[in-house]
């Protein structure tokens, strides 16, 4: 067999026989829980979500505006209603 | 990808399930930590490295093309992370015969000297490779480890790390002659 004279590529032969630390069967105690903790710390909300809170205020506000608004409008459509009312009336009387 | 992992990583993009999340994690672990494990920074702990990984991983799996093998993609990530850590520390200029342990001493010797270096040395050739990498700049000392002692071709370096191929035979290249260098500056503090 011809012998690799390379000090490097000998070098390198000799560390790939060495048997690498296997990688631990189990992981160690919580380190799901700190990942999962770290992304939830480092991930932007999402749109919708950023949206929906955004759109909390604005939405109060038109609900507010809706019942604030008919009670503060004169109501003219029931006071036309109140005299068409009496007008009939009126006539009824007169006719009879 | 498995369907079990499409499935996972579909139920996470959704709706970030954590469940999912951690059944990721105990899929991917292995695979993550055998990367980390060989392109470490030194002095560095390795589950805090793995940590970022897994970090990155989710925060980027929202990009993820399903049609794409995740185990490649998650290879890519692992050892982007790695390098940017090896270029986060600081680098160490040269290593002198004195640094190295004995068994690292005579692994230098028995190179330059012995026909076949004795195989009950191995671990501290690693040990002393390890060393000598550490010297290198990072991309240089990441390509060497991928084409030296993982053992993959030139043209997979260039797909999991996004460099072409001409650029990594030419590192490779640079690394392998500095290398060398360190090696004979040792041998030659030896005498």
């Amino acid at each position: 067999m011809k012998r690799n004279s390379d000090p490097l590529q000998r070098l390198f032969g000799l560390a790939r026989s060495a048997r690498p630390e296997p990688p631990p069967a189990d992981l160690s105690y919580g380190f799901t829980t700190r990942v999962i903790a770290r992304v939830n710390e480092a991930l932007p909300e999402s749109p919708w979500e950023r949206l929906a809170l955004g759109a909390l205020p604005i939405g109060a506000l038109a609900a507010l505006l809706c019942f604030l608004v008919p009670s503060l409008m004169p109501h003219e459509s029931s006071v036309a209603e109140d005299f068409q009312v009496a007008q009939a009336f009126i006539q009824t009387a007169i006719e009879q | 990808m498995t369907d079990p992992s499409r499935a996972l990583v579909s139920a996470w993009v959704a709706s970030r399930d954590q469940d999912a999340a951690c059944r990721l994690i105990e899929a991917l672990h292995p695979q993550i930590s055998r990367i980390v494990q060989n392109h470490l920074p030194r002095g560095m702990d390795a589950e805090d490295l793995e940590q970022e990984v897994f970090v990155q991983f989710f925060r980027t799996l929202a990009r993820y093309d399903p049609a794409l093998p995740l185990e490649n993609w998650v290879s890519r990530l692992a050892l982007n992370v790695c390098l940017k850590a090896l270029r986060a520390r600081a680098r160490r200029p040269e290593w002198r015969w004195a640094d190295l342990s004995e068994g690292e001493q005579a692994v230098v010797a028995s190179l330059a000297h012995e026909p076949e270096a004795d195989s009950s040395q191995a671990q501290d050739a690693r040990e002393l490779l390890a060393k000598l990498l550490d010297v290198l700049p990072p991309r240089e000392r990441m390509i060497l480890t991928l084409l030296h002692l993982e053992e993959k071709s030139v043209e997979e370096i260039a797909a999991l790390t996004g460099w072409n191929a001409t650029l990594v035979k030419v590192r490779a290249f640079r690394a392998r002659a500095k290398m060398k260098k360190a090696l004979k500056t040792l041998g030659e503090e030896k005498l």
